[in-house]
């Protein structure tokens, strides 16, 4: 249980993976300007990297890494993020229509996010059992969620401070995800990788 | 719906998500609106050169634009509505707290039915295999319990996007 905490931890704080991998810096940068646009496709980004990361544990372990297709891993993972969205996208679309409509936009940008591949690369160097690939992607998952919160809100308020002109906008944001970046940086150490 | 937001209120006083659509059809008192095809970081300065600008673009089976073709939703403009015609942009808006509750329903209740299914096929001892059999499970009984609160929602109209405005013309498709 211990082993299980720590690695949630691990992968949403310490090895964070838009702060500290800088991976996502788009979506992140993009969808943040209210927290609630924010939570909508954090969580969506949830669903679909947890689903990918137990996929490409399955396409890994069962296909890629038996018959030594390794090679094929960046395609085939590509190939299984764009399914576990389309799988997302009509799983939504059955079972909640009246939700498909105010969520479904946020499903085509998940696809060209970098971070559901960086985390599906990574966890297969991780070594993991399916459990804890699971785990793994669910926590990144968390971490990025939890950046674009805490971005969306600093951004909320920033947006009825008084900024200099010449910061006013994408600068003011750059220097703050900077700054939260450092701040993240600073628990490098708390958990081993 | 489009995600570009800004900051609505509502004439309710809820702070709304807004997004632009364009009409596509009028049948009666209802109104067919198509969200406008546009990456969420479509005003990007390296719009151009981006990966999902360029899904946001392009037209054919399986791309962005299709998938806003499939997602035509209906608007009641009211017997006295606002004289919307086949063509106009149009603003229309969803609540931010219904944005998320669909989004805690839709993503968050099945994620957490299957990690929990997942933990409890794992800490009682079983395989890979069986863990996955365990999640799959839990997924589908998720999904089955997000249709159930979901359709309650729908009942409530809360999540059901609102006509708002007429909005002005979409220069940022003119790129000359």
């Amino acid at each position: 249980m211990h082993e299980y905490a720590l690695l949630l931890l691990s992968t949403a704080l310490v090895n964070n993976v838009v702060l500290v991998k800088f991976l996502g810096l788009c979506p992140a940068m993009g969808v943040s300007k209210s927290m609630d646009a924010a939570l909508g496709m954090g969580l969506a980004t949830t669903f679909v990297i947890t689903l990918a990361a137990a996929a490409s544990w399955m396409l890994e372990h069962w296909l890629l890494a038996p018959f030594d297709l390794g090679f094929l891993r960046i395609l085939s993972f590509i190939l299984v993020i764009a399914a576990a969205v389309q799988f997302t996208e009509m799983a939504i679309r059955k079972t909640s229509p009246a939700l498909y409509q105010s969520l479904g936009i946020y499903l085509p940008l998940i696809t060209t996010n970098c971070a559901v591949l960086g985390v599906a690369l990574l966890n297969v160097q991780q070594g993991y059992g399916f459990f804890k690939s699971v785990l793994f992607g669910f926590g990144s998952a968390l971490g990025f969620t939890l950046v674009l919160l805490i971005f969306a809100g600093l951004r909320e308020r920033l947006a009825l401070a008084s900024v200099p002109a010449a910061f006013a906008g994408a600068p003011a944001a750059f220097i703050t995800i900077s700054l939260l970046s450092l701040a993240f940086m600073g628990l490098s150490g708390l958990v081993a990788a | 719906m489009n995600a570009r937001e800004h900051d609505g209120i509502a004439r309710s006083g809820a702070p709304l998500l807004e997004g632009t659509a364009r009409v596509v059809g009028i049948t009666g008192a209802v109104a067919w609106l198509e969200p406008e095809p546009s990456s969420g970081c479509g005003s990007c300065a390296a719009a151009r050169s981006c990966g999902s600008a360029t899904f946001a673009l392009a037209s054919g089976a399986g791309t962005f634009s299709r998938r806003m073709a499939a997602r035509r939703f209906p608007v009641d403009t009211g017997a006295d509505g606002p004289g919307l015609e086949v063509g106009d942009r149009v603003v229309v808006g969803v609540g931010e707290d219904a944005l998320a509750t669909a989004a805690l329903t839709a993503y968050a209740l099945p994620l957490a039915i299957m990690l929990g299914a997942g933990a409890t096929a794992e800490f009682a001892g079983g395989s890979d295999v069986l863990t996955f059999g365990a999640m799959a499970s839990g997924l589908l009984l998720g999904l089955a319990i997000a249709r159930r609160l979901a359709s309650r929602l729908a009942t409530s109209g809360s999540t059901v996007p609102r006509f708002l405005r007429h909005a002005g013309p979409d220069f940022s498709r003119n790129p000359a």
